[in-house]
Protein backbone atom coordinates (compact mmCIF):
# COMPACT_ATOMS: atom_id res chain seq x y z
CA UNK A 1 0.00 0.00 0.00
CA UNK A 2 1.42 3.38 -1.01
CA UNK A 3 1.55 6.15 1.54
CA UNK A 4 2.07 9.81 0.84
CA UNK A 5 5.05 11.79 2.15
CA UNK A 6 2.66 13.92 4.17
CA UNK A 7 1.03 10.99 5.94
CA UNK A 8 4.43 9.38 6.59
CA UNK A 9 5.65 12.65 8.11
CA UNK A 10 2.51 12.89 10.21
CA UNK A 11 2.99 9.34 11.50
CA UNK A 12 6.66 10.10 12.23
CA UNK A 13 5.93 13.18 14.33
CA UNK A 14 2.89 11.68 16.03
CA UNK A 15 4.92 8.65 17.11
CA UNK A 16 7.63 10.94 18.53
CA UNK A 17 4.95 12.93 20.31
CA UNK A 18 3.40 9.72 21.69
CA UNK A 19 6.81 8.59 22.94
CA UNK A 20 7.47 11.90 24.70
CA UNK A 21 3.97 11.91 26.23
CA UNK A 22 4.44 8.34 27.43
CA UNK A 23 7.78 9.24 29.04
CA UNK A 24 6.32 12.31 30.78
CA UNK A 25 3.32 10.28 32.02
CA UNK A 26 5.58 7.52 33.31
CA UNK A 27 7.83 10.00 35.13
CA UNK A 28 4.91 11.89 36.67
CA UNK A 29 3.06 8.73 37.70
CA UNK A 30 5.88 7.49 39.93
CA UNK A 31 6.60 10.86 41.53
CA UNK A 32 3.94 10.61 44.31
CA UNK A 33 5.67 7.45 45.54
CA UNK A 34 8.64 9.62 46.50
CA UNK A 35 6.62 11.06 49.38
CA UNK A 36 4.48 7.95 50.02
CA UNK A 37 1.58 10.28 49.27
CA UNK A 38 -1.31 7.90 49.90
CA UNK A 39 -1.82 4.58 51.65
CA UNK A 40 -1.63 2.82 48.29
CA UNK A 41 1.74 4.33 47.58
CA UNK A 42 3.48 3.25 50.76
CA UNK A 43 6.42 0.90 50.57
CA UNK A 44 5.27 -2.59 49.75
CA UNK A 45 8.42 -4.55 50.41
CA UNK A 46 9.48 -5.64 53.86
CA UNK A 47 12.82 -5.12 55.43
CA UNK A 48 15.26 -7.96 54.95
CA UNK A 49 14.31 -10.39 57.70
CA UNK A 50 17.17 -10.24 60.14
CA UNK A 51 17.15 -10.43 63.94
CA UNK A 52 18.31 -6.82 64.29
CA UNK A 53 15.49 -5.03 62.57
CA UNK A 54 12.85 -7.52 61.69
CA UNK A 55 11.79 -11.15 62.00
CA UNK A 56 13.60 -14.20 63.24
CA UNK A 57 13.20 -17.49 61.30
CA UNK A 58 10.58 -18.68 63.81
CA UNK A 59 8.36 -15.74 62.95
CA UNK A 60 8.42 -16.42 59.22
CA UNK A 61 5.47 -18.11 57.50
CA UNK A 62 5.40 -21.89 57.78
CA UNK A 63 5.78 -22.39 54.01
CA UNK A 64 8.89 -20.20 53.78
CA UNK A 65 11.45 -21.80 51.48
CA UNK A 66 14.61 -21.46 53.51
CA UNK A 67 17.72 -23.62 53.51
CA UNK A 68 17.07 -27.30 52.72
CA UNK A 69 17.38 -30.06 55.28
CA UNK A 70 17.21 -33.81 54.77
CA UNK A 71 16.31 -36.32 57.47
CA UNK A 72 18.67 -39.03 56.32
CA UNK A 73 17.03 -41.65 58.56
CA UNK A 74 13.82 -41.36 56.50
CA UNK A 75 15.50 -40.77 53.13
CA UNK A 76 15.30 -43.77 50.80
CA UNK A 77 17.88 -42.49 48.33
CA UNK A 78 15.39 -42.71 45.46
CA UNK A 79 17.13 -39.79 43.63
CA UNK A 80 13.82 -38.20 42.59
CA UNK A 81 15.03 -34.89 44.03
CA UNK A 82 18.32 -35.13 42.13
CA UNK A 83 16.49 -35.76 38.86
CA UNK A 84 13.90 -33.02 39.27
CA UNK A 85 16.35 -30.32 40.38
CA UNK A 86 16.54 -27.75 37.51
CA UNK A 87 20.00 -26.53 38.50
CA UNK A 88 21.43 -29.93 39.46
CA UNK A 89 22.52 -28.82 42.90
CA UNK A 90 21.67 -32.11 44.63
CA UNK A 91 24.07 -35.02 44.48
CA UNK A 92 22.99 -38.46 45.75
CA UNK A 93 25.09 -41.63 45.80
CA UNK A 94 23.77 -44.91 47.15
CA UNK A 95 25.33 -48.17 48.19
CA UNK A 96 23.69 -51.52 49.03
CA UNK A 97 22.63 -51.41 52.66
CA UNK A 98 22.40 -53.91 55.46
CA UNK A 99 18.76 -54.70 54.67
CA UNK A 100 18.04 -56.04 51.12
CA UNK A 101 15.10 -53.68 50.73
CA UNK A 102 17.02 -50.57 51.73
CA UNK A 103 19.88 -48.56 50.32
CA UNK A 104 22.63 -46.85 52.23
CA UNK A 105 22.61 -43.13 51.24
CA UNK A 106 26.33 -42.57 51.30
CA UNK A 107 26.34 -39.09 49.77
CA UNK A 108 23.54 -36.51 49.90
CA UNK A 109 25.01 -33.09 49.15
CA UNK A 110 23.03 -29.92 48.49
CA UNK A 111 24.92 -26.97 47.00
CA UNK A 112 23.04 -23.99 48.44
CA UNK A 113 25.15 -21.64 46.29
CA UNK A 114 23.46 -23.07 43.19
CA UNK A 115 20.03 -23.80 44.71
CA UNK A 116 17.26 -21.54 43.45
CA UNK A 117 14.85 -22.55 46.25
CA UNK A 118 12.16 -23.59 43.77
CA UNK A 119 10.87 -26.29 46.11
CA UNK A 120 10.53 -28.99 43.43
CA UNK A 121 12.73 -31.43 45.34
CA UNK A 122 10.54 -31.09 48.42
CA UNK A 123 7.42 -31.65 46.30
CA UNK A 124 8.65 -34.95 44.86
CA UNK A 125 10.12 -36.36 48.08
CA UNK A 126 7.94 -39.43 48.78
CA UNK A 127 9.10 -40.16 52.35
CA UNK A 128 8.96 -36.39 53.06
CA UNK A 129 12.46 -36.43 54.44
CA UNK A 130 13.56 -33.37 52.47
CA UNK A 131 12.10 -30.12 53.75
CA UNK A 132 12.64 -26.39 53.49
CA UNK A 133 13.55 -24.94 56.87
CA UNK A 134 12.87 -21.29 57.66
CA UNK A 135 16.58 -20.58 58.03
CA UNK A 136 17.80 -17.99 55.55
CA UNK A 137 21.21 -16.90 56.77
CA UNK A 138 23.52 -18.82 54.47
CA UNK A 139 26.44 -16.39 54.21
CA UNK A 140 29.84 -18.08 54.09
CA UNK A 141 33.37 -17.00 53.33
CA UNK A 142 33.96 -19.60 50.62
CA UNK A 143 31.70 -21.33 48.10
CA UNK A 144 32.47 -24.91 49.26
CA UNK A 145 31.11 -23.98 52.70
CA UNK A 146 27.67 -23.60 51.13
CA UNK A 147 27.52 -27.30 50.29
CA UNK A 148 25.57 -29.06 53.03
CA UNK A 149 26.19 -32.80 53.39
CA UNK A 150 23.51 -35.07 54.85
CA UNK A 151 24.94 -38.40 53.61
CA UNK A 152 25.81 -41.26 55.94
CA UNK A 153 29.33 -41.53 54.55
CA UNK A 154 31.04 -44.17 52.45
CA UNK A 155 30.84 -47.74 53.61
CA UNK A 156 34.17 -49.32 54.49
CA UNK A 157 35.24 -52.47 52.65
CA UNK A 158 35.04 -54.44 55.89
CA UNK A 159 31.49 -53.25 56.53
CA UNK A 160 30.47 -53.96 52.94
CA UNK A 161 31.65 -57.56 53.17
CA UNK A 162 29.86 -58.01 56.48
CA UNK A 163 26.60 -56.66 55.00
CA UNK A 164 26.96 -58.82 51.90
CA UNK A 165 27.14 -61.90 54.10
CA UNK A 166 24.12 -60.74 56.14
CA UNK A 167 22.08 -60.05 53.01
CA UNK A 168 22.93 -63.39 51.47
CA UNK A 169 21.97 -65.24 54.64
CA UNK A 170 18.69 -63.30 54.84
CA UNK A 171 17.93 -64.12 51.19
CA UNK A 172 18.71 -67.78 51.81
CA UNK A 173 16.33 -67.80 54.81
CA UNK A 174 13.60 -66.22 52.70
CA UNK A 175 13.98 -68.85 50.03
CA UNK B 1 56.86 18.90 28.85
CA UNK B 2 55.54 21.90 30.74
CA UNK B 3 52.01 22.92 29.88
CA UNK B 4 51.85 26.26 28.14
CA UNK B 5 48.96 27.61 30.14
CA UNK B 6 50.23 28.03 33.68
CA UNK B 7 47.20 29.78 35.19
CA UNK B 8 46.04 26.50 36.70
CA UNK B 9 49.53 25.99 38.11
CA UNK B 10 49.49 29.27 40.05
CA UNK B 11 46.07 28.52 41.48
CA UNK B 12 46.98 25.01 42.52
CA UNK B 13 50.34 26.01 44.01
CA UNK B 14 48.48 28.49 46.22
CA UNK B 15 45.74 26.00 47.04
CA UNK B 16 48.04 23.11 47.94
CA UNK B 17 50.74 25.31 49.53
CA UNK B 18 53.42 24.07 47.12
CA UNK B 19 56.45 26.32 46.65
CA UNK B 20 57.51 27.71 43.26
CA UNK B 21 60.62 25.46 43.16
CA UNK B 22 58.61 22.25 43.10
CA UNK B 23 58.25 20.65 39.68
CA UNK B 24 55.10 21.24 37.65
CA UNK B 25 54.43 17.50 37.50
CA UNK B 26 54.17 17.29 41.29
CA UNK B 27 51.60 20.11 41.31
CA UNK B 28 49.60 18.37 38.57
CA UNK B 29 49.72 15.01 40.39
CA UNK B 30 48.64 16.65 43.66
CA UNK B 31 45.81 18.45 41.91
CA UNK B 32 44.56 15.28 40.20
CA UNK B 33 44.61 13.42 43.54
CA UNK B 34 42.61 16.24 45.15
CA UNK B 35 40.10 16.16 42.29
CA UNK B 36 39.82 12.35 42.42
CA UNK B 37 39.56 11.88 46.18
CA UNK B 38 38.08 15.23 47.13
CA UNK B 39 35.54 15.71 44.35
CA UNK B 40 34.94 12.71 42.09
CA UNK B 41 34.78 9.81 44.56
CA UNK B 42 32.60 11.66 47.14
CA UNK B 43 30.34 13.05 44.38
CA UNK B 44 29.92 9.67 42.66
CA UNK B 45 29.39 8.00 46.06
CA UNK B 46 26.67 10.45 47.06
CA UNK B 47 24.96 10.19 43.67
CA UNK B 48 25.06 6.37 43.82
CA UNK B 49 23.41 6.47 47.25
CA UNK B 50 20.75 8.94 46.10
CA UNK B 51 20.11 6.79 43.00
CA UNK B 52 19.46 3.76 45.17
CA UNK B 53 17.51 5.46 47.93
CA UNK B 54 15.35 7.74 45.79
CA UNK B 55 15.02 5.00 43.17
CA UNK B 56 13.70 2.67 45.87
CA UNK B 57 11.22 5.33 47.03
CA UNK B 58 9.99 5.82 43.47
CA UNK B 59 9.41 2.08 43.15
CA UNK B 60 7.74 1.70 46.59
CA UNK B 61 10.67 -0.21 48.02
CA UNK B 62 12.66 0.32 51.22
CA UNK B 63 16.10 0.64 49.65
CA UNK B 64 19.38 0.60 51.58
CA UNK B 65 18.67 0.86 55.32
CA UNK B 66 21.20 -1.23 57.19
CA UNK B 67 24.72 0.17 56.78
CA UNK B 68 25.01 3.54 58.51
CA UNK B 69 22.24 6.06 59.08
CA UNK B 70 19.47 5.47 56.50
CA UNK B 71 21.81 3.09 54.70
CA UNK B 72 24.22 5.85 53.73
CA UNK B 73 27.24 3.57 54.01
CA UNK B 74 25.71 0.81 51.87
CA UNK B 75 28.05 1.61 48.96
CA UNK B 76 31.06 1.13 51.23
CA UNK B 77 29.63 -2.14 52.56
CA UNK B 78 29.06 -3.35 48.98
CA UNK B 79 32.59 -2.38 48.01
CA UNK B 80 34.07 -4.36 50.92
CA UNK B 81 31.95 -7.36 49.96
CA UNK B 82 32.96 -7.17 46.30
CA UNK B 83 36.64 -6.87 47.17
CA UNK B 84 36.44 -10.13 49.14
CA UNK B 85 34.64 -12.14 46.49
CA UNK B 86 36.48 -15.19 45.36
CA UNK B 87 37.05 -16.34 41.83
CA UNK B 88 34.48 -18.64 40.34
CA UNK B 89 35.51 -21.44 38.04
CA UNK B 90 34.37 -20.58 34.54
CA UNK B 91 33.36 -23.45 32.31
CA UNK B 92 33.11 -21.27 29.22
CA UNK B 93 36.29 -19.22 29.15
CA UNK B 94 39.89 -20.12 29.75
CA UNK B 95 42.07 -18.42 32.36
CA UNK B 96 44.05 -16.66 29.59
CA UNK B 97 40.97 -15.15 27.98
CA UNK B 98 39.70 -14.07 31.40
CA UNK B 99 43.02 -12.36 32.08
CA UNK B 100 42.87 -10.70 28.67
CA UNK B 101 39.31 -9.58 29.38
CA UNK B 102 40.42 -8.12 32.71
CA UNK B 103 43.21 -6.26 30.95
CA UNK B 104 40.71 -4.63 28.63
CA UNK B 105 38.38 -3.75 31.48
CA UNK B 106 41.33 -2.14 33.19
CA UNK B 107 42.06 -0.25 29.96
CA UNK B 108 38.41 0.66 29.65
CA UNK B 109 38.26 2.41 32.97
CA UNK B 110 41.77 3.81 32.85
CA UNK B 111 40.97 5.64 29.63
CA UNK B 112 37.79 6.93 31.21
CA UNK B 113 39.67 8.14 34.28
CA UNK B 114 42.23 9.86 32.07
CA UNK B 115 39.46 12.38 31.45
CA UNK B 116 40.04 13.56 35.05
CA UNK B 117 42.70 15.88 33.68
CA UNK B 118 40.23 17.60 31.35
CA UNK B 119 37.24 17.85 33.67
CA UNK B 120 35.76 21.34 33.58
CA UNK B 121 35.04 21.76 37.29
CA UNK B 122 35.52 25.52 37.39
CA UNK B 123 37.84 28.26 36.16
CA UNK B 124 40.45 27.37 38.80
CA UNK B 125 40.13 23.61 38.37
CA UNK B 126 40.76 23.80 34.62
CA UNK B 127 43.89 21.93 33.64
CA UNK B 128 43.86 21.45 29.93
CA UNK B 129 42.14 24.37 28.28
CA UNK B 130 42.81 23.86 24.60
CA UNK B 131 40.82 24.68 21.48
CA UNK B 132 39.50 21.11 21.44
CA UNK B 133 38.88 20.60 25.17
CA UNK B 134 35.21 19.75 24.64
CA UNK B 135 36.17 16.78 22.44
CA UNK B 136 38.51 15.17 24.97
CA UNK B 137 35.94 13.59 27.37
CA UNK B 138 33.98 12.59 24.27
CA UNK B 139 37.00 10.76 22.87
CA UNK B 140 37.67 9.18 26.30
CA UNK B 141 34.09 7.84 26.36
CA UNK B 142 34.52 6.41 22.85
CA UNK B 143 37.84 4.81 23.75
CA UNK B 144 36.21 3.30 26.82
CA UNK B 145 33.53 1.72 24.64
CA UNK B 146 36.24 0.39 22.32
CA UNK B 147 37.97 -1.28 25.27
CA UNK B 148 34.65 -2.87 26.28
CA UNK B 149 34.42 -4.33 22.79
CA UNK B 150 37.91 -5.81 22.99
CA UNK B 151 37.18 -7.27 26.40
CA UNK B 152 34.06 -8.95 25.02
CA UNK B 153 36.03 -10.39 22.09
CA UNK B 154 38.76 -11.56 24.47
CA UNK B 155 36.24 -13.58 26.47
CA UNK B 156 35.53 -15.75 23.44
CA UNK B 157 32.31 -17.60 22.71
CA UNK B 158 29.25 -16.81 20.62
CA UNK B 159 27.37 -15.04 23.40
CA UNK B 160 30.30 -12.74 23.97
CA UNK B 161 30.56 -11.84 20.29
CA UNK B 162 26.84 -11.11 20.13
CA UNK B 163 27.26 -8.86 23.16
CA UNK B 164 30.08 -7.06 21.37
CA UNK B 165 27.90 -6.46 18.31
CA UNK B 166 25.14 -5.03 20.49
CA UNK B 167 27.48 -2.71 22.38
CA UNK B 168 29.30 -1.50 19.28
CA UNK B 169 26.12 -0.87 17.27
CA UNK B 170 24.72 1.15 20.11
CA UNK B 171 27.94 3.08 20.77
CA UNK B 172 28.30 4.11 17.13
CA UNK B 173 24.64 5.11 16.99
CA UNK B 174 24.99 7.26 20.11
CA UNK B 175 28.30 8.87 19.16
CA UNK B 176 27.23 10.45 15.87
CA UNK B 177 24.30 12.65 17.02
CA UNK B 178 26.24 13.49 20.21
CA UNK B 179 29.06 14.79 18.03
CA UNK B 180 26.66 16.96 16.01
CA UNK B 181 25.15 18.32 19.22
CA UNK B 182 28.63 19.09 20.48
CA UNK B 183 29.27 21.06 17.28
CA UNK B 184 26.10 23.07 18.06
CA UNK B 185 27.51 23.99 21.47
CA UNK B 186 30.78 25.04 19.84
CA UNK B 187 28.96 27.14 17.25
CA UNK B 188 26.89 28.86 19.93
CA UNK B 189 29.83 29.53 22.23
CA UNK B 190 32.25 30.48 19.45
CA UNK B 191 34.77 27.74 20.23
CA UNK B 192 35.43 24.46 21.99
CA UNK B 193 37.50 25.76 24.91
CA UNK B 194 35.78 25.16 28.24
CA UNK B 195 36.52 28.77 29.13
CA UNK B 196 34.83 30.05 25.95
CA UNK B 197 31.79 27.87 26.60
CA UNK B 198 31.49 29.16 30.16
CA UNK B 199 31.95 32.77 29.10
CA UNK B 200 29.18 32.47 26.52
CA UNK B 201 26.74 31.92 29.39
CA UNK B 202 25.86 33.41 32.76
CA UNK B 203 24.73 32.40 36.24
CA UNK B 204 21.02 32.94 35.72
CA UNK B 205 19.02 30.38 33.72
CA UNK B 206 17.92 32.89 31.08
CA UNK B 207 21.56 33.32 30.09
CA UNK B 208 22.19 29.57 29.65
CA UNK B 209 22.69 28.38 26.10
CA UNK B 210 19.62 26.13 26.25
CA UNK B 211 17.37 29.13 26.85
CA UNK B 212 19.21 31.63 24.65
CA UNK B 213 18.77 29.60 21.51
CA UNK B 214 15.91 27.09 21.04
CA UNK B 215 18.02 24.97 18.70
CA UNK B 216 20.59 24.55 21.45
CA UNK B 217 17.83 23.26 23.72
CA UNK B 218 17.22 20.60 21.09
CA UNK B 219 20.99 20.02 20.84
CA UNK B 220 21.20 19.62 24.63
CA UNK B 221 18.42 17.03 24.69
CA UNK B 222 20.05 15.13 21.84
CA UNK B 223 23.51 15.38 23.41
CA UNK B 224 22.42 14.11 26.81
CA UNK B 225 20.22 11.30 25.48
CA UNK B 226 22.82 10.21 22.90
CA UNK B 227 25.46 10.17 25.64
CA UNK B 228 23.26 7.80 27.61
CA UNK B 229 23.03 5.60 24.53
CA UNK B 230 26.78 5.78 23.89
CA UNK B 231 27.65 4.89 27.48
CA UNK B 232 24.80 2.37 27.85
CA UNK B 233 23.15 4.22 30.71
CA UNK B 234 19.63 2.97 31.60
CA UNK B 235 17.03 2.92 30.04
CA UNK B 236 19.35 2.53 27.02
CA UNK B 237 21.46 -0.11 28.70
CA UNK B 238 20.12 -3.34 27.30
CA UNK B 239 23.33 -3.92 25.35
CA UNK B 240 25.23 -4.33 28.62
CA UNK B 241 23.01 -5.87 31.32
CA UNK B 242 21.08 -8.29 29.14
CA UNK B 243 24.35 -10.09 28.70
CA UNK B 244 24.14 -11.00 32.39
CA UNK B 245 21.30 -13.28 31.48
CA UNK B 246 22.30 -14.51 28.05
CA UNK B 247 26.08 -14.26 28.26
CA UNK B 248 28.06 -11.50 26.61
CA UNK B 249 30.49 -8.73 27.34
CA UNK B 250 29.77 -8.67 31.06
CA UNK B 251 29.61 -12.41 31.68
CA UNK B 252 32.20 -13.37 34.25
CA UNK B 253 32.52 -9.86 35.67
CA UNK B 254 32.22 -10.08 39.45
CA UNK B 255 33.95 -9.07 42.65
CA UNK B 256 36.72 -6.50 42.25
CA UNK B 257 36.20 -6.22 38.50
CA UNK B 258 32.51 -5.56 39.02
CA UNK B 259 33.24 -2.87 41.64
CA UNK B 260 35.75 -1.25 39.28
CA UNK B 261 33.33 -1.37 36.36
CA UNK B 262 30.29 -0.15 38.32
CA UNK B 263 32.17 2.85 39.63
CA UNK B 264 33.48 3.65 36.17
CA UNK B 265 29.97 3.57 34.68
CA UNK B 266 28.63 5.95 37.31
CA UNK B 267 31.67 8.11 36.67
CA UNK B 268 30.89 8.00 32.95
CA UNK B 269 27.41 9.38 33.62
CA UNK B 270 28.94 11.99 35.92
CA UNK B 271 31.38 12.97 33.18
CA UNK B 272 28.67 13.24 30.55
CA UNK B 273 26.37 15.25 32.83
CA UNK B 274 29.22 17.57 33.76
CA UNK B 275 30.16 18.39 30.19
CA UNK B 276 26.47 18.85 29.33
CA UNK B 277 26.20 21.36 32.17
CA UNK B 278 29.28 23.24 31.03
CA UNK B 279 28.19 23.34 27.40
CA UNK B 280 24.50 24.10 27.81
CA UNK B 281 23.45 24.79 31.40
CA UNK B 282 25.46 27.80 32.53
CA UNK B 283 28.73 26.03 33.42
CA UNK B 284 30.27 27.24 36.70
CA UNK B 285 29.27 30.89 36.30
CA UNK B 286 28.61 32.86 39.48
CA UNK B 287 26.29 35.88 39.85
CA UNK B 288 27.77 39.04 38.32
CA UNK B 289 27.94 40.95 41.61
CA UNK B 290 30.61 38.54 42.88
CA UNK B 291 33.04 39.57 40.14
CA UNK B 292 34.24 42.60 42.02
CA UNK B 293 34.13 41.05 45.49
CA UNK B 294 37.28 41.46 47.59
CA UNK B 295 39.50 38.38 48.00
CA UNK B 296 37.44 36.66 45.33
CA UNK B 297 40.22 34.27 44.45
CA UNK B 298 40.22 32.63 47.87
CA UNK B 299 36.81 31.03 47.76
CA UNK B 300 35.75 31.38 44.15
CA UNK B 301 36.83 27.85 43.33
CA UNK B 302 34.63 26.46 46.11
CA UNK B 303 31.59 28.41 44.90
CA UNK B 304 32.20 27.47 41.27
CA UNK B 305 32.57 23.85 42.30
CA UNK B 306 29.33 23.94 44.28
CA UNK B 307 27.46 25.52 41.36
CA UNK B 308 28.73 23.13 38.70
CA UNK B 309 28.41 20.02 40.90
CA UNK B 310 24.87 20.82 42.05
CA UNK B 311 23.76 21.19 38.44
CA UNK B 312 25.58 18.00 37.47
CA UNK B 313 24.06 15.98 40.31
CA UNK B 314 20.60 17.34 39.47
CA UNK B 315 21.03 16.25 35.86
CA UNK B 316 22.18 12.79 36.97
CA UNK B 317 19.15 12.47 39.25
CA UNK B 318 16.94 13.44 36.33
CA UNK B 319 18.52 10.59 34.36
CA UNK B 320 17.88 8.31 37.35
CA UNK B 321 14.25 9.39 37.48
CA UNK B 322 13.76 8.56 33.80
CA UNK B 323 15.54 5.25 34.37
CA UNK B 324 13.15 4.25 37.17
CA UNK B 325 10.08 5.30 35.22
CA UNK B 326 10.82 3.67 31.88
CA UNK B 327 11.29 0.08 30.86
CA UNK B 328 14.67 -0.80 29.41
CA UNK B 329 14.56 -0.45 25.63
CA UNK B 330 15.65 -3.31 23.41
CA UNK B 331 19.01 -2.69 21.69
CA UNK B 332 17.58 -2.55 18.17
CA UNK B 333 14.84 -0.19 19.37
CA UNK B 334 17.53 2.06 20.86
CA UNK B 335 19.52 2.18 17.63
CA UNK B 336 16.33 2.81 15.64
CA UNK B 337 15.42 5.65 17.98
CA UNK B 338 18.85 7.19 17.57
CA UNK B 339 19.09 6.94 13.78
CA UNK B 340 15.46 7.90 13.10
CA UNK B 341 14.89 10.55 15.76
CA UNK B 342 18.07 11.79 17.46
CA UNK B 343 20.10 12.04 14.27
CA UNK B 344 17.63 14.19 12.29
CA UNK B 345 17.07 16.28 15.43
CA UNK B 346 20.83 16.82 15.77
CA UNK B 347 21.08 17.93 12.13
CA UNK B 348 18.14 20.32 12.56
CA UNK B 349 19.78 21.68 15.71
CA UNK B 350 23.10 22.17 13.92
CA UNK B 351 21.62 23.98 10.93
CA UNK B 352 19.26 25.96 13.19
CA UNK B 353 22.07 27.03 15.52
CA UNK B 354 24.22 28.12 12.57
CA UNK B 355 21.38 30.20 11.13
CA UNK B 356 20.45 31.61 14.52
CA UNK B 357 24.02 32.67 15.22
CA UNK B 358 24.31 34.18 11.74
CA UNK B 359 21.08 36.16 12.09
CA UNK B 360 20.86 37.03 15.78
CA UNK B 361 24.18 35.96 17.24
CA UNK B 362 26.89 38.30 18.45
CA UNK B 363 29.75 39.60 16.33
Amino acid sequence: MKTSVLSTTRVYFSSISAGVRSLVQACSSILPYLWSATELRKEVTEQYPDPVSSRTPDELPSRTRGLLENDIQRCTGCKECEEVCPVKCIKVENEPGEDPGKTWVAVFDIDHASCIFCGLCVEVCAPQSLIHTREYEGAALALPQLVTSFGRGRVTDEQREKWDIMRRSQEAENL
Amino acid sequence: MALANSTWEQHWRALLGISAETAQGVVAAGAILVILFGVIIPAVGVVSYLFRKLGADLQARVGPNQAGAAGFLQGLADLLKLLQKQKMKSEVTSAESQREGSFWYFGHTLVLYSSLAVLPLGSVFLFVNTDMSAFLPFIAALAAVLATLFSGVARGGVASFLGVFRVSAQAVAGAVPALFALLCAGLGAGGFRWEAMAKAQGFYPWSWRVFVNPFELLAFLVFFASGMVLLSIPPFSSAHPSSDLRGGVLSGVFGRRFAWLSFSRTYALFLWSLISVVMFLGAWNLPGFLDGAPERERWVFVLELIVVLSKTVSLMLLAGWIERASPRLRTDHVTDLVWWVFMPAALVALIGTALWERLWGGP
